[in-house]
């Protein structure tokens, strides 16, 4: 984690800081999580929609690979190429909880 | 303001940093229940994220508009695309803002916005009020009788202003004093019979109007018509 854009982003109050790294390391597990379920249903809206929000927060804690890996399936949803998409967000979602360190 | 932003941990601690900064946020986190809520109660601006389940920002602040088409309206979204943001000024959107965003930018953006939103609900036609041989201008304090002109003090203007607005109805004792004096604090309601005889006074040479005393009530103030 990169903390210094978003120490930016809210003026250096370290307080707002850290409480967005408590609340990210809760939450942002947990959406991981059901993106496989998304898929599942085909909710393409719902993917799209959670990959946009997941993008966002890596990018704010300098996570720019993973970042970059959600506007690259967010932009694959929102095309429509959602054939081998369950095998990505699968794949990604296993990397992600094996190596996520809370 | 409205805020309404389907990313729970940033917006959360927008709204915490607006709020520190005196801005009263109520903050909901998709479309929907954006409408809900600005349907429910008045604000002086929405901030708005354009991705977000169930309504997105854009179909959002379309109905927002129908509602009310002078609502001031910021953006916000996660991509920089051009074609996002015209659409947005389209819409009528007065602000864009590309995610990450600064807190304190967008704490500014709101801040002008508002200051500009104010000047202008401040400049409106001024109202001026005239029956008889009587002309009343509120904002100068002026009250012109059979062509003679007094400078009126502060509360008796107001006074005056509150019986032209309730012309032919009572005006109550209760409303008056407020309208005057503000809070109850400073009720002042043995000085009301005072003011009011002054504007009799200063209203006596136009025969076309009349303070009538209506009692435990408040007052009226009356145009006789076929009286100028």
């Amino acid at each position: 984690m990169d903390l210094s854009l978003l120490h930016n982003l809210m003026g250096g109050d370290q307080h707002l800081v850290d409480r967005f790294v408590v609340i990210f390391k809760t939450q942002v597990p947990a959406q991981v999580a059901t993106l496989p379920e998304l898929c599942e249903a085909k909710d393409w809206e719902a993917l799209s929609t959670a990959l946009h929000s997941l993008k966002t927060q890596f990018s704010y804690v300098g996570m720019s690979e993973l970042a970059e890996e959600m506007r690259s399936l967010e932009e694959k949803v929102d095309i429509g190429q959602t054939d081998d998409i369950s095998l990505q967000i699968g794949n990604f979602t296993r990397e992600f909880q094996l190596s996520w360190q809370p | 303001m409205l805020f309404i932003d389907d990313e729970i941990q940033y917006s959360e601690l927008t709204k915490e940093y607006l709020e520190m900064k005196g801005c009263r946020v109520l903050l909901k986190h998709d479309g929907q229940a954006g409408l809900d809520a600005f349907k429910a109660q008045p604000f002086d601006l929405c901030v708005l994220d354009i991705k977000m389940p169930k309504k997105d920002g854009f179909t959002l602040a379309e109905e927002i508009k129908q509602i009310d088409e002078t609502i001031p309206i910021v953006f916000l979204t996660g991509q920089s695309l051009k074609e996002d943001k015209i659409k947005g000024l389209m819409l009528g959107a007065d602000d864009y803002l590309t995610k990450p965003f600064s807190m304190e930018e967008l704490y500014l953006r709101i801040r002008a916005i508002l200051k500009r939103v104010k000047v202008h609900e401040k400049t409106p036609a001024t109202d001026l009020y005239e029956w008889g041989h009587s002309r009343f201008d509120p904002e100068l304090r002026q009250l012109v009788v059979s062509g003679e002109t007094i400078k009126l003090t502060s509360i008796e203007a107001k006074l005056l202003k509150l019986f032209c607005e309730h012309q032919n109805k009572v005006l109550t004792r209760d409303v008056a004093m407020i309208g005057i004096w503000g809070d109850e604090e400073h009720y002042r309601g043995y000085s009301l019979n005072v003011y009011v005889s002054k504007l009799r006074k200063f209203l006596k040479a136009d025969p076309a109007v009349e303070i009538l005393n209506l009692h435990g009530e408040g007052y009226k103030l009356i145009f006789k018509p076929g009286a100028a």
